[in-house]
C-alpha cells in the first residue's frame, strides 16, 4: 500500500480526512525546478485522484515568476480546490499578489487560521474517494 | 544587517531603476516578518512581471532584430581579479570602473553566489580552457541584486602562460523566449515557434481594432473563462464574445494581442499542458485524459499532442 506522507527538499506532504496537506519547510525559495518537483511529489501521492489542498506557506521565502506561472496552471492538476495557511504580513501579500496576477484556474483563498480554511476545502472533498 | 532607514532606501532606489525602465535590479530578501519585507517580495515580483510582459509584447510585435543584449563582461586573471570590464557593468553596479579594477570578482556577488562562483572557478582550473555558465547574483554598489546566467569563458593568454576567464552577462530581450524555449522546453514547451504571428506583417495591413482597457479586461476575462473551463465545449468567438460583453472583431484581434495567438490555438494550447501533465505524471488512461481535458476522440488528441511535442502521450507514458 502506498504511503500517505512524503517529504522533499521543499515540502512536506501528507494526506488526512480526504485533503492534501502541503507545509513548505522555512526559508525555501521556489524556482521553476523547485516548483516542477513540487507538483510531481504531490501527484505521487495523490494516486490519480483530485483533492482539495492545504498549503501551509507562511515558510516560503520566495517564488520567482516561472514557478507561479507553472504553480497556477500545471500546479493545478487533480487539484479541486487550494487554501493558503499564510502568516501576516509577508507570506499574506506573496499569495495576494499570487491570486491578482495569476488566477489560477482551481478556486484558491487565502487564511490565517487552519480551521477555517478546512471549513473552505470541505466543500470540495471528493465524495467518492474520501 | 541594514537598518530600517537603508531598507527604505533600497526600496526607493528600486523604484526609481524602474522609473527608469530597469527591471532586472532585484531587492535583498532576509527573514523578517514586517511590512518592508512584504513590499520586498512585491516589488520583486511586480519586477519580474513588467519584464516579462514588455518581453513578451516585444514578441508579439517584433520591432527589431536585437535579440540579446550584452549587460556585463568582465575580464579576469588566473586569480580571478577584475582586469578588465565595459561601461555598463560600471552603471548597473553603481561602482567606478576604477574601483572595479583589480577587485576580487567575488567581491560583487551574494554570498550564495560566491559559493557557486568558488565550485564553477575550481571547476574551470581543473578542466583547463572551457566555456560554462552560472547562474549568479550581484550585488550593487546601491545594495540592490541582479540575477542573470554568466557565460564563463577559460582561455590561455596571447603569450599562452597566463590563465584568462570571460565573464559575459547577456540581458536578454527581445525574442527572448528563444532562451526561455531552450531553458524550458522539456517543461514548459509553449513558446513554440509556431504560435508567434509573424505572418501578419509580411502581408497586407488588415484593420486593427483600437483596444482600450475595458476591452483588454474583457479579453482577460476570456482567458479566465477557458482556463476554467478547459473541459468543456466553448462558444463560437460570436457567442463567446457577446458572453464577455464584446464583439467577435475585437475579441479575435484582441487575443492574438494579448496573447499572441487566436482563441482556438490558446484553448488547444492550454488542454495540451494540462494533458501532459496527466499523462507524465498520473496513471490514469489516455482516453481518460483525453476526455478530461476536452477533446472529442483519442486519435484527434494524440495527433495534436504529438503536432506540439514532438512525441505521442503514449511515448511519454512509457517514459514516465
Amino acid at each position: 500500500m502506498k504511503s500517505n506522507h512524503l517529504e522533499n527538499g521543499y515540502a512536506t506532504y501528507s494526506i488526512d480526512d480526504g485533503i492534501m496537506h502541503i507545509t513548505y519547510k522555512t526559508g525555501v525559495y521556489i524556482d521553476l525546478n523547485a516548483a516542477v518537483k513540487i507538483v510531481e511529489d504531490r501527484l505521487s501521492l495523490q494516486n490519480d485522484r483530485p483533492y482539495p489542498v492545504l498549503c501551509d506557506i507562511h515558510g516560503v521565502k520566495a517564488v520567482d515568476k516561472s514557478a507561479r506561472d507553472y504553480l497556477a496552471i500545471e500546479g493545478s492538476v487533480l487539484v479541486s480546490a487550494v487554501a493558503f495557511i499564510v502568516k501576516p504580513p509577508v507570506s499574506t501579500w506573496l499569495s495576494e499578489f499570487y491570486l491578482t496576477a495569476n488566477k489560477p484556474a482551481v478556486p484558491t483563498r487565502a487564511f490565517t487560521e487552519p480551521t477555517e480554511a478546512k471549513r473552505f476545502l470541505n466543500q470540495f472533498k471528493n465524495k467518492r474517494h474520501p | 544587517m541594514p537598518d530600517k532607514e537603508d531598507r527604505m532606501q533600497q526600496i526607493l532606489r528600486m523604484l526609481l531603476e524602474m522609473a527608469n525602465g530597469n527591471f532586472f535590479f532585484r531587492l535583498e530578501r532576509s527573514d523578517r516578518e514586517d511590512n518592508l519585507e512584504a513590499m520586498s517580495v512585491i516589488l520583486n515580483m511586480l519586477a519580474e512581471e513588467i519584464q516579462e510582459s514588455l518581453v513578451n509584447q516585444m514578441h508579439i510585435r517584433p520591432r527589431g532584430t536585437t535579440k540579446h543584449i550584452v549587460q556585463m563582461c568582465f575580464l579576469l586573471d588566473g586569480q580571478a581579479i577584475i582586469k578588465m570590464t565595459n561601461q555598463k557593468a560600471c552603471t548597473i553596479l553603481a561602482d567606478t570602473y576604477s574601483n572595479i579594477i583589480d577587485r576580487p570578482f567575488e567581491s560583487y556577488l551574494t554570498k550564495d553566489s560566491r559559493d557557486i562562483w568558488t565550485r564553477t572557478w575550481k571547476r574551470l582550473n581543473n578542466k583547463g580552457g572551457c566555456d560554462t555558465s552560472a547562474l549568479l547574483t550581484f550585488r550593487t554598489n546601491e545594495n540592490l541584486l541582479v540575477s542573470d546566467n554568466c557565460y564563463i569563458t577559460s582561455f590561455k593568454g596571447i603569450d599562452n602562460a597566463t590563465k584568462q576567464t570571460l565573464v559575459t552577462i547577456i540581458h536578454q530581450t527581445k525574442g527572448a523566449y528563444e532562451l526561455e524555449k531552450e531553458l524550458k522546453k522539456s517543461i514548459v514547451n509553449f513558446k513554440s515557434n509556431k504560435q508567434i504571428p509573424f505572418k501578419r506583417d509580411a502581408g497586407p495591413k488588415t484593420s486593427r481594432p483600437t483596444l482600450r482597457s475595458d476591452d483588454l479586461n474583457k479579453i482577460r476575462n476570456g482567458q479566465d473563462f477557458i482556463m476554467n473551463n478547459l473541459e468543456k465545449d466553448i462558444p463560437n468567438l460570436k457567442d463567446l464574445a457577446l458572453l464577455l460583453g464584446t464583439n467577435e472583431f475585437k475579441l479575435k484581434h484582441g487575443f492574438k494581442e494579448l496573447y499572441g495567438v487566436s482563441v482556438h490555438q490558446f484553448l488547444i494550447r492550454e488542454r495540451l499542458r494540462k494533458a501532459k501533465m496527466l499523462v507524465q505524471y498520473s496513471s490514469i488512461p489516455l482516453k481518460t485524459i483525453a476526455f478530461m481535458v476536452g477533446f472529442k476522440t483519442n486519435s484527434y488528441f494524440s495527433k495534436t499532442f504529438s503536432k506540439k511535442y514532438g512525441y505521442t502521450p503514449s511515448e511519454l507514458r512509457k517514459k514516465s
